[in-house]
């Protein structure tokens, strides 16, 4: 569905502070995914989405939706975005409407619905959101709490109807409870509606657990791609570049490092609890 | 051990337009003994950043009293002195930076307390050293990364010798290598120089080498003890908007199950070990 081909982008070419954050960047991301990017900070991770609905030009290279250069001029940008959304990090300092209905109205307002449509997809966006829509509509953004400003800001998104979401770090800054609530809430959008989801974070255990896929960037480089269990079976390679592992990863592969014959691809706890259960009774080992 | 911290009955009011608008902390003692590392968790709202705030004299209290090392945040005249032994570190580490150069942002704050200059060079030097970044000397701190910018916060703190951390929510905007520097950082600072340390979080996973936890909910303490007391105990986490770290959750399911596994084993070696 998204097409990345030979992708570099380089900022302020020409200049003394000219920096290539992506070099010779070449993926692939198919309908109904949940691909996870991964990355330092500054490895290129939040360049690269914002080439994904066409915010940044490449300096050389494409972007392909459904087999189409977004590029060459044959395409409506603006059609574009609506089908490929962007949530940036900290999206409530975005909000700035009166009420929560103008601000989730605004980005459909701009594609010219009629006003019972643009109701329609306000409650749809709310909704989505576990916001109710009557007790929500008319309250200022800025009377919420943080995380029901994320979720005011994320229904925006919603309200345009996408087939892609692209979310940058989603859950930063926000308490476990908002985190959990959040991440649950975009799991539905994923399963239940269907939407392609494309999740930029720096948390390994909620990445390892959600994605089908992961791209992993290091200095403005894709150096490791695949599921996560192949990902993170190159603990060397992950630690090199910045990152760690999921805790429970690492913990399966010190136990297999130690001699016990036991899986290393599972990322939630009930999984891995199993399985630690299943090898120390199942006859694989007589201890404990 | 002596109280380096000890808030007595202490209530904090938000006004708006001379009324009370919100009760942010409700009748709140708590005492923290010199040395201790403690971590400070509950959801947004819980009064955590407000509780904060009251430990540096940025704040008073509205009833109650807050003491620090013997002195009352509450006298006008105490407050400096306060302020040079409390350190505070926020979560954006691009606020905290005053200065073009690393060497004179840690510089600032001694400067104002009117140290003399050679005492200033030895200083910034020691405090460099003590966060790792004395190769970056003479480097412009934007260009810093994140974790490296919010190691130059702490040092810019310790430099003025204070005898306690307060840090709020230092790793919520860092990623994993930046989030490790400043945990070891703080840790060292606690271990070796014996910073009393109040860190407010919301991973869970960083409270575990704290020797205490104390919860808040809706401006009151509802939990203070060890962190195996806190994650295994019978108050629900999930109620108070928390959550149980990954591994702790997983000891629950072996336990559960009959596997023999030390309420203490908090960390992923632990874990190993009694496993192999």
């Amino acid at each position: 569905m998204l097409e990345v081909k030979n992708l570099s982008h380089v900022y302020m070419p020409g200049t003394p502070f000219q920096v290539e954050a992506l070099k010779e960047i070449s993926l692939k991301i198919e309908k109904g995914e949940f691909v996870g990017i991964i990355g330092e900070t500054g490895s290129g991770k939040s360049t690269l989405v914002q080439h994904l609905n066409g915010l940044l030009r490449p300096t050389s290279g494409d972007v392909l939706l459904d087999g189409c250069s977004i590029w060459s001029g044959k395409v409506n940008m603006r059609a574009i975005r609506s089908r490929v959304a962007l949530l940036f990090q900290y999206p409530e300092h975005q909000l700035f409407e009166e009420t929560v209905y103008k601000d989730v109205a605004f980005g459909p307002r701009n594609l010219g619905l009629d006003e019972k449509e643009l109701q329609k997809r306000v409650r749809y966006g709310l909704e989505q959101m576990e916001l109710d829509y009557e007790s929500y509509k008319d309250r200022s953004p800025f009377s919420l709490s943080g995380g029901e400003k994320r979720r005011v800001a994320m229904a925006g998104i919603l309200a345009m109807k996408p087939e892609v979401i692209i979310l940058d770090e989603p859950t930063a800054g926000l308490d476990p409870a908002g985190r959990r609530q959040l991440l649950a809430l975009i799991e539905k959008l994923h399963s239940e509606e269907k939407l392609t989801v494309i999740m930029v974070t720096h948390n390994m255990d909620e990445v390892s657990r959600l994605a089908n896929r992961l791209f992993v960037f290091s200095a403005g480089r894709l150096v490791l791609q695949g599921e996560p269990a192949v990902v993170f079976n190159s603990p060397q390679k992950i630690k090199e570049i910045g990152l760690e592992l999921p805790v429970l990863s690492e913990l399966l592969l010190k136990l297999k490092d130690s001699g016990k014959n036991i899986r290393t691809d599972l990322f939630t706890v009930e999984e891995v609890g199993k399985e630690i259960l299943e090898y120390f009774r199942g006859g694989r080992s007589c201890k404990v | 051990m002596s109280n380096i911290l000890e808030l007595k009955n202490v209530s904090f009011d938000y006004f708006l337009n001379g009324e009370t608008a919100l009760r942010a902390l409700d009748d709140i003692s708590l005492t923290i003994k010199k040395g201790e590392y403690i971590a400070l968790i509950g959801s947004n709202g819980s009064g955590k950043s407000t509780l904060a705030r009251l430990l540096n004299a940025i704040l008073v209290p509205t009833s109650g009293e807050v003491w620090v090392d013997g002195l009352l945040t509450s006298r006008e005249e105490h407050r400096w002195e306060i302020r040079r032994r409390v350190g505070m570190v926020f979560q954006n580490p691009d606020n905290q930076i005053v200065a073009t150069t690393v060497e004179e942002d840690v510089a600032f704050g001694l400067e104002n307390l009117g140290i003399d200059s050679s005492q200033i060079s030895r200083r910034v030097t020691e405090a460099l050293e003590r966060v790792g970044l004395s190769s970056f000397r003479h480097h412009a701190p934007h260009l810093l990364s994140g974790g490296q910018k919010q190691r130059l916060a702490i040092a810019g703190i310790i430099a003025m010798r204070p005898r306690c951390l307060v840090l709020d929510e230092p790793t919520a905007m860092l990623d994993p290598r930046g989030r490790r520097e400043v945990l070891d950082t703080i840790q060292r600072m606690n271990r070796q120089e014996g910073v009393t340390v109040v860190h407010i979080t919301h991973f869970m996973e960083e409270t575990l080498e704290a020797d205490r936890i104390v919860t808040m909910d809706r401006g009151k303490i509802v939990q203070n003890g060890k962190p195996e007391e806190i994650f295994n105990g019978e108050t629900d986490l999930y109620q108070l908007g928390l959550e149980i770290p990954v591994l702790l959750r997983l000891n629950r399911i072996l336990r559960s199950e009959g596997l023999d596994i030390p309420a203490n084993i908090l960390n992923l070696n632990d874990l190993v070990n009694i496993l192999c």
